[in-house]
């Protein structure tokens, strides 16, 4: 079974959303006119999982120090103290570089935030996803473009 | 707060592109001392595995 939604989101993200969340119950994604998360398991609880990921994309709010930035300058620190987060124990992260998978993780939330910290990054465009794995599976994304000295 | 470490994928990634910077750096950089040129190899290079290396030597065409 198709989950859909009448979106184009970008593809990676939410491929590592689904799978994280949803395990082998999904078999993945798909974007073209629409996305759509392509259930294994169709069970109502997977089904509403699956929605939630689709509606809560992009609901999260991170912030980062600087979004601007050249090679060498200090490392840019990303920070997320969504309300959605509150009462989490952690947060997914997901890194792309110039749309490439750069790096992923799970990252603690401490007094209700998260902190990461870009380490020494390379020119080229990062984009910084930070995602739920519980509750409304709520997502958000921030891109950090470092230019080359 | 968590430091955001490339996966292996990304590593090559980086590596990469510090490898052509430096490249581009070398063939617009004509006064650099020979051993200054090394140095710079040296700084690329020390962060990379035999693997990665492999990797770039397979996939990097764009330095001519």
């Amino acid at each position: 079974m198709d989950i859909s939604a009448d979106l184009i989101l970008p593809i990676l993200p939410l491929d590592a959303i689904a799978r994280a969340v949803l395990l082998d119950k999904v078999s993945g994604v798909s974007v073209g006119s629409n996305t759509r998360i392509h259930l294994l398991d169709d069970s109502p609880v997977n089904q509403d999982t699956a929605n939630a990921v689709l509606d809560n994309f992009g609901n999260l709010t991170v912030n980062a120090d600087k979004i601007i930035m050249i090679e060498g300058d200090a490392d840019p620190v990303i920070t997320c103290s969504d309300p959605n987060i509150a009462t989490d124990t952690n947060v997914n992260y997901l890194v792309l570089l110039d749309g490439d998978n750069f790096a992923e993780g799970t990252a603690p939330i401490i007094v209700g935030e998260v902190t990461l910290n870009l380490v020494s990054p390379v020119a080229g465009v990062y984009d910084i996803y930070i995602y739920r794995t519980v509750g409304n599976f709520a997502s958000g994304s921030i891109t950090i473009t470092v230019s080359e000295v | 707060m968590t430091d955001i470490q490339p996966n292996a994928h990304g590593k090559v990634q980086q590596a990469q592109k510090r490898l052509r910077r430096h490249l581009r750096q070398l063939k617009t950089a004509g006064n650099l001392t020979a051993g200054q040129r090394d140095l710079l190899f040296v700084e690329v290079l020390s962060d990379l595995t035999r693997i990665q290396l492999y990797r770039l030597g397979q996939s990097d065409g764009e330095e001519g």
